[in-house]
């Protein structure tokens, strides 16, 4: 039984199409990732689940709820953070949950919520004076503090540290744990691949893949990537590379050459024999299984931080 | 309700911790009162007054008494002319006009109870505090020689209607309107700023609607006033000791032009997406107030084309208005006119602001 079911959406600004008749479900308990480039459409249709705004067509229910006609009571069981962090520059962390624990009927204790998201030491800490790791922390505290039944993150982990982007990332998978439904978007491939159960990849408005996150990458790429750097002055003849049997792809990525292969062993043996041995030219060799980077890539020819 | 309260907490908190708001709304306006106060005063106390005498019963007794008053130190006994004493009473040059009835000898020979009229100027303090007392003193005095112990004679103070306001007079509501005006259409910077740092949409994100996020801004523009209107009459009774009337009802009238002064605030609000856009919006609606409203000198002054602009100004009625509550000062328009523009203004400004409200 779907918690959100969303059906040929469309949302227009003007003349620019953000949202193109999509559909999907997400079920009760996952991490549903949304994942594109900016300006994809995540965010519009997010705000669209949200109530936040209204759609141009197409059918959304959001635990049984229309987003629009039943704004109120869905807004007393879902919990949202928005992309800006939005936060009162000096009002402290207690302070932003009483004032919005105050707007809900049924509220989360204040002490268990700090907990959860790990800001026990900083209750008394102003917005403005927090990190960025803890001004998002405190942005998904509140979007808590309703004890909702699906929470939506728009971007949450944009512009944080890494440190800071994998301590949000376990409050997330602890919010699944606990039964919460998590709904997030991000442009970031990594955070969708460690994060979420299941997901959908969107560009130009459109649904241009969705599944689990291994499925997507075994679906377009059996072969992993193999890298290595070539040493100041030396040479390697690409097109040779690229006629070896084994090999399927052959890309630049800065400094780096990338090849796919299916056969591992057979690849490197050719490109060491290409590339003279290897010892006088070839430095840094790893391998590495495919990512949805390289998913994202295939399917749009870019990657998606252009 | 709830809420509203939750928000209104949220929003105070955010105000009473920002130290430029602090001085721009509560510290800067008590200096702005306390310098031109001072420009508008006169501080060297006098040490004697000018008191005028009307004689109409030219008795012995009469003369007796004027004597006992010249007596007085504090006293400077004139007397020339009924209407002339009066005149100069209204033109501030007497303190006091004390009036002798016809048969105030016959009443004194005949033992019964007399009255003394002192006319005063209502708004002069020293009047009332020294000149009236002195007054008085030196009746009672001479009276309870003659008598013994009965006093026979009455000094019954009369205030008068007096057209002239002294400058502080004029000065004190106008500044008071002023600061109304001010905390209403500034006030919308913040709702700029909030909009524009996207707390605005979180809240909207809520189960709370409009009206509590306007509600609760209302709320705390009012608190924010009322504190500014309580600071700003004790500078204006007990620095330059202005006499004010009818303080409850100036306060609502205040109040209500504060909710005014919002409605304007929103409507500028709603046409800046920056901080930056919506300050020029909001001291270009100030500065004309500033300087034509009447808040520091009668419009009357202003050459005409400049008082039409006067009158379609929001803030000159609101000052006429609170002149005439709080001084009861002489009005420029009949109150109901005041209240009509103001209730005018207030509809309008809250139905383009609700109409225009954006979250984000």
């Amino acid at each position: 039984m779907p918690v959100v079911e969303v059906n040929k959406l469309s949302k227009s600004y003007g003349d620019l199409r953000a949202v193109a008749e999509i559909s999907f479900n997400v079920e009760e308990g996952e991490i549903f990732g949304m994942l594109g480039p900016n300006g994809a459409g995540k965010s519009t249709t997010v705000e669209i689940m949200e109530g936040v705004r209204q759609a141009d067509s197409g059918l959304v229910r959001v635990a049984g709820l229309d987003p629009q006609k039943d704004r109120n009571s869905l807004r007393q069981i879902i919990g949202i953070q928005l992309q800006s962090s939005s936060l009162f520059p000096k009002l402290n962390v207690d302070e932003h949950l009483k004032a919005y624990g105050s707007f809900y009927t049924h509220t989360r204790k204040l002490d268990d919520v700090v907990d959860l998201v790990g800001l026990t030491e900083r209750r008394r800490g102003r917005a403005g004076e927090l990190s960025g790791g803890q001004q998002q922390r405190l942005a998904i505290a509140l979007a808590l503090i309703n004890d909702p039944q699906i929470v939506f993150l728009d971007e949450p982990t944009t512009g944080l540290d890494p440190q800071a982007r994998r301590r949000l990332w376990e409050i997330i998978t602890e919010l699944r744990n606990g039964g919460t439904t998590v709904i997030l978007t991000t442009h970031y491939m990594e955070e969708a691949e460690a994060l979420c159960d299941r997901l959908i990849v969107m560009d130009h408005g459109s649904i241009i893949e969705s599944g689990t996150p291994s499925s997507l990458i075994n679906k377009h790429f059996s072969e992993s990537a193999i890298g290595f750097s070539l040493k100041d002055g030396a040479l390697i003849d690409a097109d040779a590379i690229q006629s070896s049997q084994y090999v399927t792809e052959i890309r630049n990525v800065g400094s780096t050459i990338e090849v796919f292969a299916a056969n591992v062993p057979g690849a490197i043996s050719d490109v060491l024999g290409l590339a003279g041995g290897g010892k006088e030219t070839i430095e840094d060799i790893h391998v590495r299984k495919a990512s949805l980077e390289d998913v994202f890539l295939k399917l749009t020819g870019r990657t998606i931080r252009d | 309700m709830r809420a509203l309260v939750g928000l209104f907490v949220a929003l105070l908190y955010e105000f009473l911790r920002d130290k430029t708001a602090i001085f721009f709304t509560f510290v800067f306006p008590v200096l702005f009162t306390v310098i031109f106060g001072v420009l508008f005063t006169s501080f060297d106390k006098p040490t004697t007054f000018d008191v005028g005498i009307i004689d109409n019963d030219q008795s012995e007794s009469s003369t007796a008494a004027i004597e006992a008053l010249r007596l007085n130190p504090v006293l400077n006994v004139n007397e020339t002319e009924a209407v002339m004493e009066m005149e100069a009473l209204r033109s501030d040059d007497r303190a006091a006009v004390i009036e002798f009835m016809k048969g105030y000898e016959t009443a004194l020979r005949m033992n019964t109870k007399v009255t003394i009229r002192v006319f005063y100027e209502p708004r002069n303090q020293d009047a009332r505090q020294i000149v009236i007392p002195a007054v008085t003193q030196s009746i009672d005095t001479a009276d309870r020689m003659q008598t013994g112990s009965m006093p026979r004679i009455i000094v019954n103070p009369i205030a008068t209607e007096t057209v002239d306001l002294d400058p502080i007079d004029f000065f004190g509501p106008g500044i008071m309107a002023f600061s109304i005006m001010q905390i209403g259409v500034f006030g919308s910077i913040n709702l700029v700023v909030r909009r524009e740092k996207g707390i605005l949409k979180r809240l909207g994100a809520t189960t709370i609607g409009q009206a509590t996020v306007l509600g609760s801004e209302v709320i705390l523009r009012t608190f924010i006033a009322s504190v500014q209107l309580v600071l700003q009459l004790a500078v204006l009774v007990f620095v330059f000791g202005l006499t004010i009337l009818n303080v409850g009802p100036a306060l609502a009238l205040l109040l209500f032009g504060l909710l005014v002064f919002i409605g304007i605030g929103l409507v500028a609000s709603s046409f800046a997406k920056t901080e930056e856009a919506v300050l020029p919006i909001v001291q270009s609606i100030s500065l004309p107030m500033f300087l034509l409203s009447g808040v520091f000198f009668p419009i009357d002054i202003f050459p005409p084309v400049l008082q039409v602009i006067s009158n379609a100004l929001p803030l000159t009625f609101l000052s006429d208005a609170a002149r005439q509550l709080l001084i009861e000062g002489p009005p420029r328009f009949d109150m109901w006119v005041n209240l009509t523009v103001l209730s005018a203004w207030l509809l309008v400004t809250w139905v383009v602001s609700i109409r225009l409200f954006k979250w984000e």
